[in-house]
């Protein structure tokens, strides 16, 4: 039997999904009526963000009829990537435990940013792709100025591009026929020792985690001692299985296969992707190249606030990390509010989605503060150290210099526009690379900039800079030497730890009076005068006042009815539930947010 | 004895208290004309028929209540809505004699009646006064007849004195005159003027409103969309200010908030309210409460006249509070009162020591010069008085639910 290996990867919307279920359909492993329920991404949360969180791998089987006219059965495994630029790196994995690609874009919004990103990562991996064009039964779709994109931007053939409609079954035959013929088969070693990628995990709260893997070399099977090399743990493979979609169970997994283990494994902490799997008796001697640790960019702390109590909120992070290893946090505790924990993500919509699944699956209340991202501090000793808060930032004299994360990155946007975004990126901080044209009509630019630009509210920005049309993704390429100053905004004479920014010296001022005002709608007038002040060292740049409530008295008690002015009363307190009280100031969730709204 | 209730709320009247009830509100639910600031409950145009209908069922409530185990023994009783005085002659006679043959009224030492200043008559006062009225209530509002336009109140600046002297003629001495401020295009010095005005009346005791934009009130809807421009905050607040100064240096020092008395003229019925005694409030929408159970009479009149005339009782939204409830309610009610809380009378009530309960709030506003706590008193400075609800809301949640 034949074997073929691959992942979809498509820009989000442009038919990723469908198509998949289309495949498995064709395939004959789901009926038209599962295929109406696209069930490859399972959960909810992802279905509303038309994002896939969790890689999964289903094994499907085909009657193939080869170019002589013999008819061959393949096995056909098919490997979901992570739709977003927060899951880079298990994306890359994910490709790397294939040798194909389906390249799908929309046909009528041809390639965009996460076409190209995404195709790179594939072209990186050394995958043989296969572009096609989806969409083509609507009636504003242009397949054949989408494959002439393709080939401009990508250097794909446009020749080469397969039209297909994921709605409506058509060219699904013919792809899956190339498939067959064009994808290399799986290399690698029956005979040597077992290696196996990992290339994703999730927690089953019967079974603990669930390892997907690649084999590469040798086999796994039930019974064996396996070992993991990254994390050096050792443990026995007590199931094995394939998903077609549903779980089988299988003997063994031979070399070039997918499946996953069960292993009795407590936490999926201990299971890295990009780990390798290996014969506990046999050992390899090297491991699949590439692995590391998965990079936090991304930090925040989450405070408890109204109902909610810390044990609550510690159970509940506890349960989601469970489920999703790439999303640390650690006990902190700050002087204005209280006790919490300080987070770390992927990326922002990673924050994003945590922070709205402890809410809605837990019933959490929470204060969140503002995001920032990881710095490198050279000290004046020559140690280097990474922060992940600005509070953390060492006394200004040990500090030699302050590096930031840079990050590469690609848009595409509608030709007209490219001023406004030119203009948007060299605000941010944005160094230049290049100009290229998709068709007659759009560009692709590249920049250079800090991360910490993107996380204010760069992405709205984009939109509005290209009239919704802009798309855009980046990878990051390393730490930068940054001319960098802490900001600390200081609340009724109280420095706010929470509050402060690190940013570009040159627009520290300007920032700093726009988080003020900022801060002055937010924060509510209160029965005495409240000084804002943001201060760079001990030097306060910039001011603000908030003035004492004048009048809050209502006039008549209504007679006898006493239940009528309680409740208003109490109502007048119940409008301010996610506060936080620092010294005498009540200050409100949006506040903490707001830091990152002043960015313009 | 148990009555059957009209509405869903249970009203156990074997679990009130025993203890006799002494106050009496009632409510008159008609008025000549709906005024453009007022949320309640009142009816405008109403035939002398319905008028005399509502008297003959109020009396029906009455009766209830006097048939009930719950002993109502009143020493102050108090009129509103509405306008009472809009009631025909003969129906009033008939709703004080009736109340008076209900109830034992001999500790009664003062009956409130408000009287609509346009249409007061002599014999109309003479006989509230006969029928054992012991003081009048008139809604002068303002003395400008701009601000009275504004307000949408039919009567005339002159009404007012004319009033009050009918009023003296008849043999009442304590009368009280209502004044807002704060009224759209109003002035420091008009308001001034209003003030003066009434001060000038001689009446030993004088109320003062600031205007309130209560929700779905035509003020609220005229403000909201821009046809009329609420005065400035600080305007507002020197307006409330002065008016305690002024009225102070005349003798007429604040008792609450917004009501000003010569010494010994305090409305004992409000005082009743305000420290958490016992009442009953018959009529729609009227408000009762005994020992910890406050309950509110079907506000809409049709229900209530049909809650009455299935001889049930109209009491709906029945709460029975919890001592914490109790200890806010009555700082949150204390506080508005220039003599404060008063510590010791708190600590016998609740059990419970008011500067130890309230330490937080009590050192937070302290500081800030807005009360001042003593052994005997927690009050609120005139600082203070400028934001009670504030400081009232932070001593309901201290006290707890
Ligand atoms: N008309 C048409 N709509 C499609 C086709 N493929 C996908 N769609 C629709 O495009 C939207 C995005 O598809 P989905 O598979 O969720 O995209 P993903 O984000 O790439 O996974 C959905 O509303 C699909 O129903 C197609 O071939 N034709
Ligand atoms: S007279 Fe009094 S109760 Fe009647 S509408 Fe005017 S303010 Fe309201």
């Amino acid at each position: 039997m034949q074997i073929r290996n691959f992942s979809i990867i498509a820009h989000i919307d442009h038919g990723k999904s469908t198509l998949s279920d289309r495949l498995l359909m064709r395939a004959g492993a789901i009926t038209e009526r599962e295929f109406q329920s696209q069930m490859l991404d399972d959960m909810d949360l992802e279905r509303e963000r038309g994002i896939t969180i969790k890689a999964s791998a289903v094994t499907v089987f085909h009657d193939h009829k080869m170019p002589d006219g013999r008819i061959e059965k393949f096995m056909l495994n098919f490997i979901d990537t992570p739709g977003h630029v927060d899951f880079h790196y298990e994306v890359q994995k994910a490709l790397q435990a294939c040798e194909g690609a389906i390249l799908v874009v929309d046909a009528t919004q041809g390639v965009q940013a996460q076409t190209v990103a995404n195709a790179y990562a594939a072209i990186e991996v050394g995958l043989e792709i296969i572009p096609v064009i989806n969409k083509i039964d609507l009636p504003s779709a242009q397949p054949i100025v989408v494959a002439e994109e393709i080939e401009q931007v990508l250097g794909f053939a446009a020749e080469d591009a397969i039209e297909v409609s994921a709605k409506t079954g058509k060219g699904i035959d013919e792809l899956i026929a190339k498939l067959c013929d064009q994808l290399p088969a799986p290399r690698g070693n029956p005979e040597a020792p077992t290696r196996a990628l990992i290339f994703d995990s999730i927690y089953d709260d019967y079974r603990g985690v669930i390892t997907y893997v690649r084999v590469m070399d040798g086999e796994i099977r039930k019974g064996q001692k396996i070992r993991f090399m990254g994390t050096d743990k050792q443990y026995q493979v007590t199931d094995l299985g394939k998903l077609t979609p549903r779980p089988t169970q299988v003997q063994r997994i031979g070399t070039g296969e997918v499946g996953y283990i069960v292993a009795a494994i407590k936490d999926l902490h201990d299971v890295r992707i990009g780990d390798t799997v290996t014969d506990d008796d046999n050992k390899a001697a090297e491991a699949l190249p590439g692995y590391k640790p998965s990079q936090q960019m991304v930090y925040c702390d989450f405070y408890p606030s109204g109902k909610t109590q810390y044990d609550e909120l510690r159970d509940a992070m506890d349960r989601l990390s469970l489920n999703d290893s790439s999303f640390s946090f650690e006990p902190e505790s700050n002087d204005a509010l209280g006790f919490g924990f300080r987070c770390g993500f992927l990326g922002l919509l990673h924050m994003e989605i945590i922070q709205e699944r402890l809410e809605r699956e837990f019933n959490i209340d929470m204060i969140q503060t503002a995001p920032t991202v990881t710095y490198e501090i050279k000290q004046t000793d020559g140690k280097v150290l990474r922060i992940d808060s600005p509070s953390q930032l060492p006394n200004p004299t040990n500090v030699e210099e302050i590096r930031e994360p840079f990050i590469k990155m690609n848009l595409i946007l509608p030709g007209d526009t490219v001023g406004n975004m030119m203009k948007l990126c060299e605000d941010r901080r944005g160094v230049y690379q290049k100009t290229e044209y998709i068709g007659s009509t759009r560009v692709m630019l590249t920049y250079e900039m800090p991360l910490a630009e993107v996380i204010y509210d760069f992405y709205d920005r984009l939109k509005s800079a290209t009239k919704g049309y802009g798309t855009m993704d980046f990878d990051f390429i390393g730490f930068r030497h940054g001319e960098l100053v802490k900001v600390d905004i200081l609340v009724n004479g109280d420095r706010v730890d929470a509050l402060s920014v690190i940013v570009h010296r040159s627009t520290a001022e300007a920032r700093a009076r726009k988080l003020l005002v900022r801060l002055k709608e937010e924060i509510d007038r209160h029965l005495f005068e409240i000084p804002l002040q943001a201060a760079i060292g001990g030097k306060i740049i910039a001011r603000e006042t908030i003035k004492s409530v004048g009048k809050n008295v209502t006039a008549k008690c209504y007679g006898g009815d006493v239940t009528r002015k309680r409740k208003l009363l109490e109502k007048q307190k119940e409008g301010k539930k996610r506060m936080k009280r620092v010294g005498s100031v009540d200050i409100p969730q949006e506040a903490f947010m707001a830091i990152l709204e002043s960015g313009e | 004895m148990h009555l059957p209730l009209a509405g869903k709320a249970p009203l156990d009247l074997q679990g009130l208290s025993r203890e006799p009830v002494t106050g009496l509100y009632v409510h008159v639910p008609f008025c000549f004309h709906k005024c453009h600031y007022c949320d309640f409950y009142s009816i405008p145009s109403q035939t002398d028929e319905r008028m005399r209908a509502f008297v003959d069922r109020l009396l029906a409530e009455a009766a209830l209540w006097r048939a009930s185990a719950v002993e109502l023994r009143p020493r102050t009783i108090f009129f509103g809505g509405g306008t009472p005085s809009l009631l025909p002659l003969d129906a009033m006679r008939r709703l004080l004699e009736g109340l008076q043959s209900l109830f034992d009224l001999a500790q009664v030492d003062e009956w409130t009646i408000e009287v609509n200043p346009a249409t007061a008559e002599r014999d109309y006062c003479c006989m509230l006064r006969e029928c054992g009225a012991t003081r009048l209530s008139f809604g002068a509002q303002s003395f400008d007849r701009a601000e009275l336009k504004m307000l949408e109140r039919h009567h005339n600046p002159d009404d007012v004195a004319r009033s009050v002297a009918l009023a003296r003629a008849a043999g009442f001495e304590r009368i009280n005159v209502d004044l807002i401020f704060g009224i759209p295009g109003q002035t420091m010095r008009s308001w001034l003027h209003s003030l003066e005005t009434a001060i000038s009346l001689g009446t030993p005791h004088i109320s003062c409103y600031a205007l309130t934009y209560e929700p779905n009130t035509p003020m609220a809807v005229k403000k909201r969309v821009g046809t009329i421009v609420a005065i400035d905050e600080a305007v507002e607040l020197q307006m409330l200010q002065e008016t305690r100064r002024r009225l102070a240096v005349k003798g007429m020092a604040p008792y609450e908030v917004s009501n000003f008395a010569r010494p010994g003229e305090a409305c004992r019925h409000n005082l009743l309210y305000w420290d958490g005694g016992s009442y009953l409030g018959f009529g729609p929408s009227a408000a009762s409460h005994v020992h910890g159970v406050r309950w509110k009479n079907r506000g809409h009149i049709g229900e209530w006249e049909r809650a009455i005339d299935d001889s049930t009782l109209p009491a709906a939204e029945v709460e029975q509070l919890t001592q914490p409830q109790r200890m806010g309610e009555h700082a949150m009610l204390r506080l508005r009162l220039t003599d404060g809380i008063d510590v010791a009378d708190f600590a016998a009530r609740w059990n419970d020591d008011p500067i130890t309960r309230f330490a937080d709030p009590i050192t937070r506003y302290g500081r800030q010069g807005l009360l001042v706590a003593s052994e005997k008193s927690i009050r609120l400075t005139e600082a203070g008085v400028a934001v009670a609800d504030a400081i009232a809301a932070e001593f309901l949640t201290t006290a707890g639910r």
